[in-house]
């Protein structure tokens, strides 16, 4: 039998990398190998960012990300139309999502740092993990989490309630991911427009929207726009363009939030909105 | 003490516990982790060197080698186009016969661009005069580094050495690793052999000279080192099995001995390669791996003795040199030539840019090896999907996407 491989799925800031650093060392206390590991694409606060651990009772004999986990923890909702969970998933909200369990982990840690839901992202995977008594997650906790006495503690009684939570409700069916077919294939050689890598096109960065990492996002009071267009000149990232009034038009799947925008606005006419405020309401 | 941490953690735990006395340093990922971790211990003084930030790796490498001569246990580290910006000075600090160690976190090299691990970043160094070992987890990180320092300070080799572990793969990955105690680390390795330079103790290490003859000289010296290096580590390794309980073969076997089919393979991709063929065996292939821990100097008289009389042999190659192929497959088959009893070769290139080594790719290698024609080579492991993503992305680069549609630029 393989290694039990859990991966987590959330933002920089959410403490993703720490919360497979808890588990890891969970699972490490309890006398497992382990192995765990952080996949950042930017390292900054909103952009996706995925951790990964895996645990044997003997060796692991594996390297980098597996094809498909045991466990997945969702730790921020909105990033579920672009990563397929496998195995036991887990999920970080409030109402039913079909297949998955759902677990309301940032009520669980109002109040506290937004890093906070690392250590109930990993109690949430630990309690699915048979043999990982709750207090070798808390030895995970105190020795990953960097805080003060108070709110280690305060992050110990959350992850402690999910953990149970968890552990008192029946699971979902472990979702399987689809074998892709594959085979290998002799390269052919191309002439050099095919076999230089030359980009020529603009617009190229849409496999990776930076418009993801935004906390906050600036939205147009097109009333209060007088056209200046000094958001257009100033924007550090290309991301507004004017329309035919040239009032600014916000290329929402790249502005990065940094809302340099809302601060050069003469006219106040640019607000900046909380994602999680806006998120189901706007688009 | 048994702990979790990452490649780049144990590698400066190596230095560490070497009690390195000075540490030039130039940032690059993935590399950096590890002067980071080293500056933070120098800043709270629990290590004594000097960590010193240079303008480039060139001037790096270059007051590496320079300290090293001047009495100072040296340790530096850097990554894929660090190194060659380094490399005139990889030639001289060899030739100066400078033993100090350099760790090379892989990457490969642009362009186009990557941050993920190949080896043409450190094979491109192969004939520089450093030795080099390759670690495959993150405890052979922390034993490498060590041994490294125990191999190159001795006597009769007196080289500079390299230590290479794949970026990502080990880099930022945590395993356990047993942390020898400071004790018996300097215990094995003792004090640092070279004298610093004062007026009663003026080395007479080189000559600068245009005479052909007299760099013939010398630089042959470097080679015949290398020679002697093999009977240093073999010395090394004993002792510390018998300090610290494990020891690091050049070659490393894998459910070889009774197997008619061999991979051969170095770095981290080995612990793919092994859970690949553990698996294969259980279905019933005769199939077993062997690892590369030191390429230079290279090991060819025990990878021989280990192929002897195997049927097939592929060498699964995470670099190439266009134009003629895998460097370690050349290495291999030289190796080999003329020798009784050699097996059939097979050369595949794979892993380039990190490209993970698959069950699929492991299997399609042995299956070449069985079913005869395997042709001269190189075959590349790369499947109708890798394929897809690439013309994918190509499009993408040619064609563009999104944005926004309906606006408009002033200027």
């Amino acid at each position: 039998m393989g290694p039990v491989n859990v991966v987590f799925y959330g933002r920089g800031g959410q403490g993703i990398k720490t919360a497979g650093r808890i588990l890891g060392r969970a699972l490490f206390e309890s006398g497992y190998h382990v192995q765990d590991f952080p996949i950042y694409g930017a390292e900054r606060r909103g952009a996706p960012v995925y951790s990964y651990v895996a645990a044997a009772p003997e060796e692991v004999l594996q390297r980098g990300a597996p094809s498909s986990a045991d466990i997945t923890v969702v730790v921020d909702k909105s990033l579920l139309g672009n990563l397929s969970p496998s195995g036991i998933g887990i999920v970080n909200w409030g109402a039913e999502i079909p297949g998955m369990l759902s677990v309301d982990m940032t009520s669980e840690v109002a109040g506290l740092s937004p890093g906070a839901i690392s250590a109930v992202a990993a109690g949430a995977a630990a309690a699915v993990i048979i043999n990982l008594p709750v207090d070798k997650l808390l030895i995970g906790i105190e020795k990953e989490v960097k805080a003060n006495k108070e709110a280690l503690e305060a992050e110990e009684r959350a992850a402690i309630k999910t953990y149970w939570k968890i552990r008192k409700s029946p699971l979902p069916p472990p979702i399987i991911a689809p074998k892709k077919e594959d085979h290998l294939i002799l390269l052919q050689p191309e002439e050099p427009s095919l076999s230089t890598p030359v980009i020529t096109a603009k617009g190229t960065s849409v496999l990776r929207k930076t418009g993801q990492w935004r906390l906050v996002r600036p939205l147009v009071d097109r009333e209060a726009c007088k056209a200046c267009f000094l958001c257009y000149l100033t924007c550090p990232e290309g991301s507004i363009q004017l329309d035919d009034q040239e009032k600014p038009l916000i290329d929402y799947d790249n502005c990065k939030g940094c809302m340099i925008c809302q601060n050069v606005c003469p006219f106040k006419a640019i607000r900046g909105v909380p994602e999680s405020e806006v998120l189901d309401q706007i688009d | 003490m048994i702990d979790l941490i990452t490649g780049n953690e144990a590698a400066a735990w190596g230095a560490r516990l070497a009690k390195v006395d000075y540490v030039p340093i130039y940032p690059i990922t993935p590399q950096t982790e590890i002067v980071e971790r080293l500056s933070e211990w120098a800043a709270k003084g629990l290590i004594p060197a000097k960590i010193t930030k240079m303008e480039s790796e060139h001037s790096m490498v270059t007051a590496a080698g320079a300290a090293a001569l001047a009495g100072a246990r040296v340790f530096t580290a850097t990554s894929s186009q660090g190194l060659l910006y380094a490399f005139e000075m990889l030639y001289n600090v060899s030739g100066w016969r400078a033993p100090m160690v350099m760790v090379n976190v892989s990457r490969g090299l642009a362009s186009p661009l990557t941050l993920l691990p190949d080896h043409n970043d450190v094979f491109a160094a192969r004939d520089s005069g450093f030795l080099q070992f390759h670690a495959e987890n993150c405890q052979e990180a922390l034993d490498s580094v060590i041994l490294a320092y125990k191999i190159a300070e001795d006597k009769r080799v007196m080289l500079p050495a390299l230590v290479n572990l794949d970026g990502f793969y080990l880099s930022y990955t945590r395993e356990e690793v047993d942390i020898p105690d400071d004790q018996s680390v300097s215990d094995f390795l003792g004090n640092y052999p070279v004298k610093p330079l004062s007026r009663e103790n003026l080395p007479s290490m080189g000559i600068t000279t245009l005479d052909p003859s007299v760099y013939s000289y010398f630089r042959y010296q470097v080679h015949l080192a290398q020679e002697r290096a093999k009977s240093a580590l073999k010395d090394a390794n004993e002792e510390f099995k018998k300090t610290f309980g494990r020891s690091h073969e050049p070659v490393q076997g894998y459910m070889d001995e009774d197997a008619d089919y061999v991979l051969i393979i170095s770095d981290s991709f080995t612990t793919s390669a092994r859970a690949a063929i553990k698996k294969l065996r259980d279905k019933g292939t005769s199939a077993g791996v062997i690892k590369l821990w030191v390429t230079r100097p290279f090991p060819s008289e025990e990878l021989e003795k280990k192929l002897r009389g195997k049927k097939g042999v592929a060498v699964y190659d995470q670099d190439l040199s266009p134009g003629l192929g895998g460097v370690i497959y050349q290495e291999v088959a030289g190796a080999l030539y003329g020798k009784e009893e050699s097996p059939k070769l097979a050369s595949f290139i794979g892993g380039l840019g990190g490209k993970p080594l698959t069950e699929l790719e492991v299997e399609a290698m042995l299956k070449y090896l069985r079913e005869g024609d395997v042709g001269q080579g190189p075959h590349l492991l790369f499947t109708d999907s890798d394929l897809k993503t690439v013309r994918f992305q190509m499009e993408l680069a040619l064609k563009g996407g999104g944005g926004v549609k309906s606006g408009r630029s002033r200027l």
